[in-house]
């Protein structure tokens, strides 16, 4: 077992976790972080998307001694502190970017990732930016309004570019 | 369960000697973490090697550019010492997986994992890359990547460390074709890697053609790739070189993604449309 140190939406956890132990049942089951869900857990739905330092990885094939001392971003981070939706999250829900919601947590981390990256993105590098990311209930052209909305909305707020989620205030890695 | 994280390769070799058979080499853990998931009880010990800094380098030294084993497919795409000398490596990075999987996914662990459709390793070989092997007892070696490669599992003797690869620096159109079943994101079902140079006297020389899902590991199409030496490109020697390809090179086979006729006819497509777009670079 591997004491490691977690920065997650701004707030340190320390855990013990098998070597190998994913990423993702450390949020959901030692953090109580159920948000990000368990889709194929092999990599391929990206249902279970977060960020480690600001980039999207698979959460359910991430060991999590590799998050040691880093930080990562949920679902639960992306709103603000008095429980505002970040704009991703209030695009998705206006333009009808989700039906069953399954995949939408996976969905909307990828997407702000992206924004957070590429402010202006057009609906090609919204899809190829999301295709790690699969819906089985929209058909995607609800997803990709909803991204290009969010981008707007962010700009018009003077966001464009604001890496998304809470961040931790101390920050070490050797 | 033990778990080390080496910050050297020699330490990484004492613990790779010390605790094998049973030690397992961790990297970016998109492969082994399933693969014990599966088979819980097939690693007692994991050396995690990304805390060895040299892992993560990409230089050039002299006449080659020298990358890392961990170095992950986002870096490979992104670096400007990789786009630079080695295009088609960057190109085929760009191409795997999706971008949580290429920020994850490394070089060491396409090369090792053996796959038949492994992007990474069929633009190397087109580059004629070598592996840089570690072995604490005979020190360091380098293998020409065709020998490095077995299906579904790699070379490295008990004890030894892939620590990262050369590619030699050689001025040549590339390009890097593949064919999935969505444009993004799935695993090719062929790929095709490119690589030549046109001679004053405008014949092709230098000629590389890698296969991708078309035989049980990446493999060279050497027939193909001597039908195109020495003659003028033409849509004509493209062509025959891909039916070389396919008829010849690939020893194409079924699974649920294609069958293996079909595996053949993408083999024979793809080539000659690599072979006209690196004429274009």
């Amino acid at each position: 077992m591997q004491p490691v140190t977690l920065y997650v939406n701004g707030d340190k956890h320390e855990v013990v976790v098998e070597p190998l132990q994913p990423l993702l049942g450390t949020l959901r089951d030692a953090l109580g972080l159920t948000g990000t869900k368990e889709g194929c857990s092999t990599g391929y739905c990206g249902a279970c998307t977060v960020l480690v330092d600001g980039r999207p990885v698979n959460a359910c094939l991430f060991p999590t001694v590799d998050a040691d001392r880093r930080e990562v971003t949920t679902i639960e981070g992306l709103a603000a502190d008095d429980g505002a939706l970040h704009p991703v999250q209030t695009a998705f829900i206006e333009h009808f970017g989700l039906q069953c919601g399954f995949c939408t947590p996976g969905m909307i981390v990828s997407a702000a990732a992206l924004l957070a990256e590429n402010p202006a993105p057009n609906a090609e590098a919204i899809r190829q930016a999301l295709s790690g990311n699969l819906c089985r209930c929209t058909g995607y052209q609800s997803i990709v309004e909803s991204v290009l909305a969010a981008a707007s909305e962010l700009h018009e707020q003077g966001r464009a570019g604001e890496p998304p989620g809470r961040r931790a205030a101390i920050r070490t890695r050797a | 369960m033990q778990y080390f994280e080496p910050n050297f390769v020699d330490e990484a070799l004492v613990l790779l000697d010390r605790f094998s058979p049973g030690a397992r080499v961790l990297a970016g853990g998109t492969l082994l973490g399933p693969q014990l998931r599966r088979e819980p009880h097939d690693a007692a010990t994991i050396i995690n090697i990304k805390r060895i800094p040299e892992l993560s380098d990409v230089a050039l030294e002299g006449e080659h550019l020298k990358i890392g084993g961990v170095v992950t497919a986002r870096a490979l795409a992104e670096h400007p010492l990789v786009r630079k000398h080695a295009p088609l490596l960057a190109q085929a990075a760009a191409s795997l997986g999706a971008r949580q999987l290429r920020n994850v996914a490394t070089l060491g662990g396409n090369l090792c994992s053996g796959h038949p459709a492994a992007d990474l390793t069929a633009a190397l070989l087109a580059l004629d890359a070598r592996c840089l092997v570690a072995n604490i007892h005979e020190g360091p070696r380098d293998v020409p990547l065709p020998d490095f490669l077995r299906p579904h599992s790699h070379a490295l003797a008990q004890g030894e460390l892939l620590t990262g690869v050369t590619i030699p620096l050689v001025t040549a159109g590339a390009a890097y074709v593949k064919m999935q079943t969505r444009r993004a994101f799935e695993m090719a079902l062929v790929a095709v890697a490119v690589r030549f140079a046109v001679n004053e006297s405008g014949t092709i020389w230098n000629a590389r053609i890698a296969l991708a899902g078309a035989a049980p590991v990446p493999v060279r199409a050497h027939r193909a790739e001597a039908s195109v030496t020495d003659k003028a490109p033409s849509p004509e020697c493209f062509k025959a070189a891909a039916r070389r390809a396919a008829d010849e090179d690939a020893r194409p086979y079924s699974d649920h993604r294609a069958s293996a006729e079909y595996r053949r006819h993408l083999v024979l497509v793809l080539t000659e449309r690599a072979l006209a777009e690196a004429e274009l670079l």
